[in-house]
C-alpha cells in the first residue's frame, strides 16, 4: 500500500544521523590521538598501517556524511535552517579531515620525539582531546534543544557549554605557542625535514580544537536568547 | 411506488458507502498524529474516535449538511423534475465514494469534502448547465479551502509559541506545565461546549442564545480546569517513582527490540511453514516494540522534558477528542447532506427547499463513519502512527488544537472544509516555529495537485454515473 499523505508529511529527521556522523569523526580522532600518544612514548612501529586505518575511519565518516547530504531533499523543511545544518556537517567533516592529515603526515615522516617536548606534547594532545569532547557534548544537546524550542534553561546550559569549549580551545593555543617555542629552541637537534614535520603537526592538531570551537559556536547561533 | 423504494434504498446504500469511506480514510488522518506522538495507543484512538466522531456528527453535523444539499445546486431548479434531483444526489454520493476509494488506494491526500462538492457541481452542470450552480457559494467554499489551512497554521503557530514561552523556556518546565494545563483544559473544553450548545443541538432542542451558551461552556470549562488542577496537584518534577518507571519502560522497550531482532533472524532462516507463523508473531511484536519505544523515549533525552511531555499526553488526548468531534461535525455532511436530500425528495415526490436535516440521517452518517473506522480505518491509522516518529505530544497538542478550532468554526459557519488539509496546515504552523525536526513539503505540493484534480474528477464521475442511472430510471 502506498504511503498515506499524513504519514509522508513527517520527514526523516537528519539530526540523529548528524550525531552519528560526529561519533564516526570521534572514532577517527581517537585513533589519531592514540597514534600520537604512541609516538610520544617512542613507539614508532606500524605508523603506516595506523595511518591507513585512520583513513579508513575517515572514509566511514564520509559515507555517513554523504548519506545525510543525499537524504536532504530541497522539499524538506527543518527545525534548523538547511544551510546551517550543512555547515555543521562540514565542520564535523573538517575535524575528521584533520585527523586523517595528521595520520598521513606521520606516515611520511614520524616526528622525532625530543626529551624536552614529551611532557608538553602530552598536555597538548590532552588539551585538544578535551576541546573535541566538549564540542561533542554541545552537539549532544541538539535533541534537547529541538525539544525545548532552542530557548530557556536548555539554551543557557548550551551557552555555558560553548563557553567551556572556547576556554579549552584558548588553552590549546597557549600550549601550541609554548611547544612551537621549544621546537625552535631545539632547532639544531632537528633536521630540516623533522623541523617541517613538527611545525606542520602542531598546526594540524590545533585544527581539531579550532574546528571543535567553531562547531560549538555554530550551535550557539541556533539559540533563541532573550 | 416500487421504484421510489428502490431509489430510497439506493440512496441509503450510497450514503452509507460515502460515510464508510470517510470513516475508513479521513478519520485516520485526523487521529494519526495522536498515535504517532505516543499519546494514544492505537486501540484507544479507535475507540475514542468512534465516540467523538459520532457525537460531532450527531450534535453539530446539520450546519454543513445544509450547505452541501442546497447551497451548491439550487433545489428550486428541480421543482418540476424531482426524480432528476434524487438521481443527481445519488450519483454525487457514488462518484465521491468511488473517487475517494480510488485515490486513497494510491495514497493521494484527496479530501472527502472536495470530492462531494465536485460531484454535486458535476450533476448540476449536466442537468441545468453552468447557471444551475451557485458559483458565488462555490467560490466562498473554495476560499474557505484556502483560508482554513492558513488559519489553523496561524493558530497552531501562536499556541506553540505560547507553550514555548510558558513551559519550555521556564526554569522548571514540569512545574510550569502543571500550572499551564488547567488554562488549556479550560480553553479546549469551552470552545468544544460552545459550538455544541450555541445554535446547535436543534435536534435535542438545546439551542441556546450566545450569552447562556457562553455561560454554560465556561462552566464546563471551569469544571474541567478544576479537575485537571486537582489531578496534577501532586505531580512533582523530581519523582523517584517516575524515574523507576522510566527505567522499567526503557528495559521493556530494549527487551522487545531484542526479541524483534531475534525473530527477524529466525524468519530469515526458517522454512516456509514456520515462516508464516513467525510472520504473524513478528507483526505483533514489531507493533508492540514501536509503541513501547515511543513511550520510553518520548523523543527526549532530558528527564524534565520527558516529564513535561507526559503531561502533554493528557492535553493531546483532549485535543484528539476535540479533532475527532470537529471532524464528525464537518465531514458527516459530505455523506448525509446529499443522502437526506435524496431520500426526502423521493419520499415526498417534490423538492423541498426548506427541509431540515432529519435526525435519522445524522445517526446513519455517524454510524457509517464508525463502521468505516472499525472495518478499515484502524489499519490506516496504525500505519500512520507507525510512520510518524518525529512528533512529541506537546507539538501534537498544538497542531490538533489549531486544526480542531478551525474546523469547528468552519462547521459553525456551515462551510465544508477538508480536515486533512487543515491539519497539515496546523502541522506546518508548528514546524515554522521550529517545533518539528523535519517536515516534508512535498506533501503540500501533493495536496495542491489533488485539490486541482479532485474537483473535475468528482464532477466527471458524477456526470458519468448520472447519465448511466438515467438509462434505468
Amino acid at each position: 500500500m502506498p504511503v498515506n499523505a499524513m504519514a509522508r508529511l513527517f520527514g526523516r529527521s537528519p539530526f540523529v544521523p548528524l550525531q552519528l556522523h560526529l561519533d564516526k569523526v570521534g572514532d577517527c580522532v581517537e585513533a589519531v590521538f592514540a597514534l600520537l600518544e604512541r609516538i610520544r612514548e617512542g613507539d614508532v612501529s606500524n605508523v603506516d598501517e595506523t595511518a591507513r586505518e585512520i583513513s579508513k575511519l575517515e572514509h566511514k565518516a564520509d559515507l555517513v556524511k554523504n548519506d545525510i547530504r543525499n537524504s536532504l531533499p530541497r522539499g524538506l523543511f527543518l527545525a534548523i535552517d538547511r544551510s546551517q545544518l550543512l555547515e555543521i556537517l562540514g565542520l564535523q567533516d573538517s575535524i575528521a579531515d584533520k585527523a586523517e592529515d595528521i595520520g598521513i603526515l606521520m606516515s611520511l615522516r614520524t616526528a622525532k620525539m625530543l626529551e624536552s617536548l614529551v611532557e608538553h606534547f602530552g598536555e597538548y594532545i590532552k588539551g585538544n582531546k578535551d576541546a573535541l569532547k566538549k564540542g561533542r557534548d554541545v552537539m549532544r544537546e541538539l535533541d534537547a534543544l529541538i525539544e525545548s524550542g532552542f530557548g530557556g534553561v536548555e539554551a543557557t546550559r548550551v551557552v555555558q557549554m560553548v563557553d567551556a569549549v572556547a576556554v579549552s580551545e584558548h588553552n590549546c593555543d597557549i600550549m601550541q605557542r609554548k611547544l612551537m617555542k621549544q621546537v625552535l629552541d631545539h632547532e639544531e637537534e632537528l633536521s630540516v625535514g623533522n623541523f617541517f614535520v613538527w611545525q606542520r603537526l602542531l598546526h594540524e592538531i590545533a585544527g581539531i580544537s579550532n574546528y571543535s570551537e567553531k562547531l560549538a559556536n555554530r550551535i550557539r547561533m541556533l539559540l533563541t536568547l532573550k | 411506488m416500487e421504484y421510489q423504494t428502490t431509489l430510497i434504498v439506493l440512496a441509503l446504500v450510497f450514503g452509507f458507502y460515502m460515510a464508510w469511506n470517510i470513516g475508513a480514510n479521513d478519520v485516520a488522518n485526523a487521529m494519526g498524529t495522536s498515535v504517532g506522538s505516543g499519546a494514544l495507543t492505537f486501540k484507544r484512538a479507535v475507540i475514542l474516535a468512534a465516540i467523538m466522531e459520532f457525537a460531532g456528527a450527531f450534535l453539530v453535523g446539520s450546519h454543513v449538511s445544509d450547505t452541501v444539499r442546497k447551497g451548491i445546486v439550487d433545489p428550486e431548479l428541480f421543482a418540476g423534475d424531482p426524480q432528476a434531483f434524487v438521481l443527481g444526489m445519488l450519483s454525487a454520493l457514488l462518484a465521491a465514494g468511488l473517487w475517494l476509494q480510488f485515490a486513497s488506494y494510491f495514497g493521494w491526500p484527496v479530501s472527502t469534502t472536495h470530492s462531494i462538492i465536485g460531484a454535486i457541481i458535476g450533476f448540476g452542470i449536466v442537468y441545468g448547465g453552468m447557471s444551475a450552480v451557485h458559483w458565488d457559494q462555490v467560490g466562498t467554499i473554495a476560499v474557505s479551502w484556502i483560508i482554513s489551512p492558513l488559519m489553523s497554521g496561524i493558530i497552531s503557530f501562536i499556541v506553540f509559541q505560547i507553550v514555548l514561552h510558558r513551559v519550555f523556556y521556564r526554569a522548571d518546565p514540569v512545574e510550569a506545565v502543571r500550572k499551564f494545563t488547567p488554562y488549556m483544559v479550560f480553553v479546549v473544553l469551552m470552545i468544544m461546549t460552545l459550538v455544541m450548545v450555541f445554535k446547535g443541538l436543534k435536534n435535542l432542542h438545546l439551542d441556546l442564545s450566545l450569552s447562556s451558551a457562553l455561560l454554560v461552556s465556561s462552566g464546563v470549562g471551569l469544571i474541567g480546569a478544576l479537575l485537571s488542577y486537582v489531578l496534577l496537584r501532586n505531580y512533582k518534577s523530581d519523582d523517584k517513582e517516575e524515574e523507576q518507571q522510566q527505567a522499567r519502560e526503557l528495559y521493556v522497550a530494549r527487551a522487545l527490540q531484542r526479541s524483534t531482532k531475534h525473530l527477524l533472524r529466525a524468519q530469515r532462516a526458517a522454512d516456509s511453514d514456520t515462516r508464516d507463523t513467525i510472520d504473524s508473531i513478528l507483526e505483533l511484536t514489531q507493533a508492540t516494540t514501536d509503541t513501547s519505544s515511543k513511550r520510553a523515549n518520548l523523543g527526549s533525552s532530558r528527564p524534565e522534558f520527558r516529564r513535561t511531555e507526559r503531561i502533554f499526553i493528557y492535553l493531546q488526548i483532549l485535543t484528539a477528542c476535540f479533532i475527532a468531534f470537529a471532524h464528525g461535525a464537518n465531514d458527516v455532511a459530505n455523506a448525509i447532506g446529499p443522502l437526506s436530500a435524496a431520500v426526502q425528495t423521493a419520499q415526498d415526490g417534490l423538492v423541498a427547499a426548506k427541509a431540515t436535516v432529519p435526525l435519522w440521517a445524522l445517526l446513519l452518517g455517524g454510524t457509517g463513519i464508525v463502521i468505516g473506522l472499525a472495518t478499515y480505518g484502524w489499519k490506516v491509522m496504525e500505519t500512520i502512527g507507525k510512520k510518524i516518529t518525529e512528533l512529541t505530544p506537546s507539538r501534537g497538542f498544538c497542531a490538533q488544537f489549531g486544526a480542531a478550532t478551525t474546523i469547528v468554526i468552519a462547521s459553525k459557519m456551515a462551510l465544508p472544509i477538508s480536515t486533512t488539509h487543515t491539519l497539515v496546515g496546523a502541522v506546518l504552523g508548528v514546524g515554522l516555529a521550529r517545533g518539528i525536526g523535519a517536515i516534508n513539503l512535498a506533501t503540500v505540493r501533493d495536496i495542491i495537485i489533488s485539490w486541482v484534480i479532485t474537483i473535475p474528477a468528482g464532477a466527471f464521475l458524477a456526470i458519468v454515473i448520472y447519465l448511466t442511472l438515467g438509462l434505468f430510471f
